[in-house]
C-alpha cells in the first residue's frame, strides 16, 4: 500500500487520471480500505507539490468549512458558483478569504450592463483599490484572461463572470465551462497558486468540469431589513470529498458577520 | 592659469508683445499691450514699444490706458506660452552654448566661457545672436561680462555701449536697483544717498549687510565676482532611440524577434543607466520598398526589464508586415518615468514561508504589474479597469471606472475630479455612514414599469416589470433621498429617491425615482433600476 501511494506520487499524474489508482486499490488489494480515508492520504500527496497547494481559505462560514476537505475553499484550485447571487457569494468569499492587500482580477464580458460598484464593494469589505475589472469582447479572450492570470500567480484570485447576464428565474441564456476549458483552468491555477472563480449565474446546463467544488448559490429573503444579504446555498460538488444532502441559509448581517 | 569666465545675458524686453506680434504682424506698427486681472482690477502686463511711445506704461489700470490712447489694442497675456517661447529660445541659444540658463520671465543667461573664438570673438558672438534673435522678430538687448549677475545688470541696465574694461568700473554708474536686490533694499539705498553701485564699493560690507540685508552684499559681492555665482543650465535629455540597421534585408519573424531582442537589451541597458523605466514603446521597422510600419506597447508601471517588454511585442510582433524585407529597425521610448533600481525578488521567499498562505498578487507587486501589461497587450488597456474612488452623492459617479493605465494607486489623485476621494490613500475612499449600497450597478438606469399600490401613484410597488420579466414584490426598504450635485456645471441629474425592493425569490434590486415630478401623461416610467444587490 505504502509503496503504490509513492508511486503515484512520484508520477504526479495529470488530473484526468488522478482518481485512478484509488480504483486500482480497491480491485487489486481487495482490502477493506475506506475510500474516504485513501481519499484524504493521496490528498495529501497531491499537495505536497505545486504552489500553494493543500492551502485552504475559510468560507467565512463554519458549517460550509467543515463539508470541504481542507476545511475551507482549497486554493490552487478552481471553483464554479452558479445561480443569480453567485457574483454577490464570491466577493463575499473574497472579503472573507483574502488580506486587504492582495489583488484580484475580475473578467467581465463586454456588453454586461450591470457591474460592480466602488461603495458596494467596499461595504462589503473589499477595497475597489486592490481590484482590477477586465473586459473581454468573448468567451475565448476571457478564459484565456483567466488562464494567464492564473498561471502568472500574481493575483490572490480570478474571478471570471462567464454569462452577459444573470438568470432572473427565466430561460437558460448561459453557456456552461466545457470539461477541456476548466480542466486548463484548474492546471493553470495548480501552477500559479491563486484562487479561480467561475461565475455562471445565466444558469447554464450543469457539465462536467475539473472545478474543485461546484456551488449553487441563490437569494433568499432578508430576514431582518438591516441585513446585508442573505442566501440559500446548496454545495452540487466537492473533488476529493462528499458532497453534503443539504442545503444552507446563510445571513449577513450589517456589520458583515455571518450566521446560518 | 584659468581663462576668465565669459557670461552673455540677453534681455528680451518685448517678449510678452513680441510673442504675439510675431503672429499677427499687423499689431507690430500700432500701440498694442497685454493684460492681467490682479487684485479685481485689470492692468497692463507688457506694452509694445509704439505704446510705450504713447505714454503706456505696464501695471497701468486697463482704465487709465483706454483714457490715455483709446486705440490701443488689448490682448489677455498668456505667460505659460510666454515661458514655452522664451524655453525654445533657450533650446535654441545651445547653438552658441551648452551653458543656457533662464533669467527670469524675459531673459536668457549663456555661459560662453570658451566658446567666443568659435563665432570670432565674444562680442562678435553677441552680435551674431542679437542679430539672429532680431531676424526672428524679438528684440533683443545683451551684455558680456565675467560674471553672471554682473552681465544681467549691464544688458537691464546699462547703455549698452562700454563693451571692455575693468568690470568694477562698467559697473559703477549702474543704479543699484539693477543688483536685483528687493525693492526696499533699493529704496533704502536711495534714502541714504547711495544711488548707483559704484557708491557702496567704498562702504564696509559688514555695516552695509547690518542695514540692508545680507541678500545685498552677497549679491554685490556675486556681481563683482568675489563669490562664486553658478548657472543652472537645462541638463540635456538624448531621447531614448535605438537603431539597428541590416548590411542585407531580414523578413523572417525570427530575425524581427531577434534584432527586437538586442534593440531591447540596448534600450533598457539604457534606461537602467538613466535610472528610467518606460511607459511606452514604440517598434518602427524601415521596409525595403520605403515604407515604415510601427507596433507601440504601452505598459501600466514604468517598466525595463526586457523580458517582460518583449513578450509585449511578442504577442503582437507577427502582426507587422516585414514586406520584401527590412533595411532597420528602430525601437524609441516616447514616455519614460523615473525608476528606481528594484530589487530582485528571491524566489525562494514564496516558497519558504512555512505558515500562512503564499504571499501572491500583493498591492504592489511588480508581477502584478506585468500581469496587467501582457493582459493590456491582447485586451487592449482601456479595457482594464479600476474604480476610481471618487467621492460623489452621484451614484453613477460615485463608481466610476477608469483605465489601468490612468490611474494608478501610488496617486489616488485624478483630474477632474473633485479631489475628495484622493490625497491620502490611507483614508477610506467612501464616507463609512453611507447606507446600503448595492454591489453592482446598472451601467444606465433602466425604466421599470411598476404597479403602485396606491392608485395615483404616491405608494411603494407591488410588483414591477423590468427586462421584460415580472417581478413580485414582498418588501420595500427605504426611501434614501439623494440631491444632485447643483455645484457642478451642466449636472441634468435631478432628486431621486431610492428604495431597495426585495421580491417574493429573495431578489433584491435598487430602485429610485423622481419625486415632485408626477407626470400625469404616462402612469409608468416614474421608476428606474440601478442597482442589483448581489
Amino acid at each position: 500500500m505504502e509503496g503504490m501511494l509513492n508511486r503515484s506520487a512520484s508520477l504526479r499524474a495529470p488530473t484526468s487520471v488522478r482518481e485512478e489508482p484509488l480504483n486500482e486499490a480497491h480491485a487489486e488489494g481487495g482490502r477493506r480500505v475506506l475510500p474516504a480515508d485513501l481519499r484524504r492520504k493521496i490528498a495529501a500527496i497531491e499537495a505536497s507539490g505545486g504552489k500553494g497547494a493543500g492551502r485552504c481559505l475559510s468560507t467565512g462560514v463554519t458549517a460550509l468549512d467543515a463539508s470541504l476537505p481542507g476545511r475551507g475553499l482549497a486554493l490552487a484550485a478552481v471553483h464554479e458558483i452558479q445561480g443569480s447571487s453567485a457574483a454577490g457569494f464570491a466577493l463575499h468569499l473574497l472579503a472573507s478569504g483574502l488580506s486587504n492587500e492582495e489583488c484580484i482580477l475580475w473578467c467581465v464580458p463586454e456588453g454586461r450592463r450591470d457591474h460592480l460598484y466602488g461603495p458596494g464593494l467596499w461595504q462589503a469589505g473589499i477595497d475597489p483599490r486592490r481590484l482590477v475589472v477586465a473586459v473581454c469582447r468573448d468567451r475565448e479572450e476571457m478564459l484565456w484572461t483567466v488562464e494567464e492570470a492564473l498561471k502568472s500567480g500574481s493575483v490572490a484570485a480570478v474571478v471570471a463572470q462567464m454569462d452577459k447576464d444573470r438568470s432572473w428565474g427565466g430561460p437558460v441564456s448561459g453557456k456552461p465551462v466545457d470539461l477541456t476549458a476548466s480542466r486548463r483552468l484548474q492546471l493553470a491555477a495548480e501552477a500559479g497558486g491563486g484562487l479561480g472563480i467561475i461565475l455562471s449565474e445565466g444558469g447554464g446546463a450543469l457539465s462536467p468540469s475539473a472545478a474543485a467544488t461546484r456551488w449553487c448559490v441563490d437569494p433568499a429573503p432578508l430576514s431582518d431589513t438591516r441585513d446585508r444579504a442573505c442566501w440559500q446555498i446548496a454545495l452540487l460538488r466537492v473533488r476529493g470529498g462528499a458532497v453534503p444532502d443539504k442545503d444552507w441559509r446563510v445571513r449577513v448581517d450589517r456589520d458583515g458577520r455571518v450566521s446560518i | 592659469m584659468t581663462q576668465p569666465r565669459s557670461l552673455i545675458s540677453l534681455w528680451l524686453p518685448y517678449l510678452a508683445t513680441e510673442r504675439v506680434e510675431r503672429r499677427d504682424p499687423a499689431l507690430a506698427g500700432v500701440p498694442f499691450a497685454t493684460y492681467v486681472e490682479s487684485r479685481g482690477q485689470m492692468i497692463l502686463a507688457a506694452v509694445n514699444p509704439c505704446a510705450a511711445g504713447a505714454g503706456l506704461t505696464p501695471g497701468m489700470s486697463l482704465a487709465n490706458a483706454r483714457a490715455l490712447y483709446p486705440d490701443v489694442t488689448l490682448r489677455r497675456a498668456d505667460p505659460p506660452a510666454e515661458r514655452t517661447v522664451l524655453e525654445s529660445l533657450r533650446d535654441w541659444c545651445v547653438r552658441y552654448t551648452p551653458w543656457v540658463a533662464l533669467d527670469g520671465a524675459d531673459g536668457l543667461l549663456l555661459d560662453a566661457t570658451g566658446c567666443g573664438h568659435l563665432f570670432g570673438g565674444d562680442e562678435a558672438m553677441l552680435t551674431d545672436l542679437a542679430e539672429r534673435l532680431d531676424g526672428i522678430g524679438f528684440t533683443v538687448r545683451g551684455a558680456r561680462a565675467e560674471t553672471p549677475r554682473a552681465a544681467v545688470a549691464l544688458a537691464r541696465f546699462g547703455d549698452g555701449a562700454a563693451a571692455g574694461g575693468i568690470l568694477r568700473e562698467r559697473l559703477a554708474p549702474l543704479p543699484v536697483e539693477a543688483l536685483g536686490a528687493s525693492v526696499e533694499a533699493a529704496a533704502g539705498l536711495h534714502r541714504v544717498g547711495l544711488h548707483k553701485i559704484g557708491d557702496l564699493y567704498a562702504l564696509p560690507r559688514s555695516s552695509l549687510a547690518t542695514r540692508f540685508g545680507l541678500d545685498l552684499v552677497t549679491r554685490l559681492d556675486r556681481a563683482l565676482g568675489d563669490l562664486p555665482d553658478a548657472i543652472s543650465p537645462k541638463p540635456h535629455a538624448a531621447p531614448y532611440r535605438v537603431r539597428l540597421s541590416f548590411p542585407e534585408p531580414i523578413g523572417t519573424p525570427e530575425d524581427i524577434a531577434r534584432g527586437l531582442h538586442r534593440l531591447l537589451t540596448r534600450m533598457t541597458a539604457r534606461l537602467e543607466r538613466g535610472q528610467r523605466g518606460c511607459r511606452r514603446l514604440t517598434l518602427s521597422i524601415y521596409r525595403a520598398d520605403g515604407d515604415v510600419r510601427s507596433l507601440t506597447v504601452g505598459v501600466a508601471r514604468a517598466a525595463r526589464d526586457p523580458h517582460h517588454l518583449a513578450r509585449l511585442f511578442a504577442e503582437r510582433l507577427a502582426s507587422l508586415d516585414p514586406g520584401f524585407g527590412i533595411d532597420s529597425m528602430v525601437l524609441a521610448a516616447p514616455v519614460v518615468e523615473d525608476m528606481k533600481a528594484e530589487q530582485r525578488e528571491s524566489r525562494l521567499n514564496g516558497a519558504s514561508e512555512g505558515n500562512g498562505r503564499t504571499r501572491t498578487g500583493r498591492e504592489g507587486d511588480p508581477e502584478f504589474y506585468r500581469l496587467l501589461d501582457r493582459l493590456a497587450a491582447r485586451l487592449g488597456g482601456g479595457r482594464l479597469l479600476r474604480i476610481d474612488p471618487l467621492r460623489s452623492h452621484l451614484p453613477e459617479r460615485a463608481g466610476r471606472f477608469v483605465s489601468v493605465f490612468q490611474s494608478t494607486n501610488a496617486e489616488p489623485t485624478h483630474a477632474g475630479g473633485t479631489g475628495a476621494g484622493g490625497g491620502d490613500p490611507e483614508a477610506p475612499p467612501w464616507p463609512a455612514e453611507l447606507p446600503v449600497r448595492p454591489s453592482f450597478l446598472l451601467t444606465m438606469p433602466e425604466p421599470v414599469e411598476a404597479e403602485d399600490s396606491r392608485p395615483e401613484g404616491e405608494g411603494e410597488p407591488t410588483r414591477f416589470s423590468w427586462r421584460g420579466r415580472w417581478h413580485e414584490v414582498d418588501r420595500v426598504m427605504g426611501p434614501e433621498r439623494l440631491s444632485p450635485e447643483w455645484w457642478r456645471p451642466n449636472d441634468e441629474a435631478r432628486l431621486r429617491d431610492y428604495y431597495r425592493v426585495e421580491s417574493r425569490t429573495g431578489q433584491r434590486f435598487w430602485m429610485y425615482r423622481n419625486p415632485l415630478q408626477r407626470n400625469a401623461n404616462t402612469a409608468t416610467g416614474d421608476w428606474f433600476m440601478h442597482g442589483l444587490f448581489g
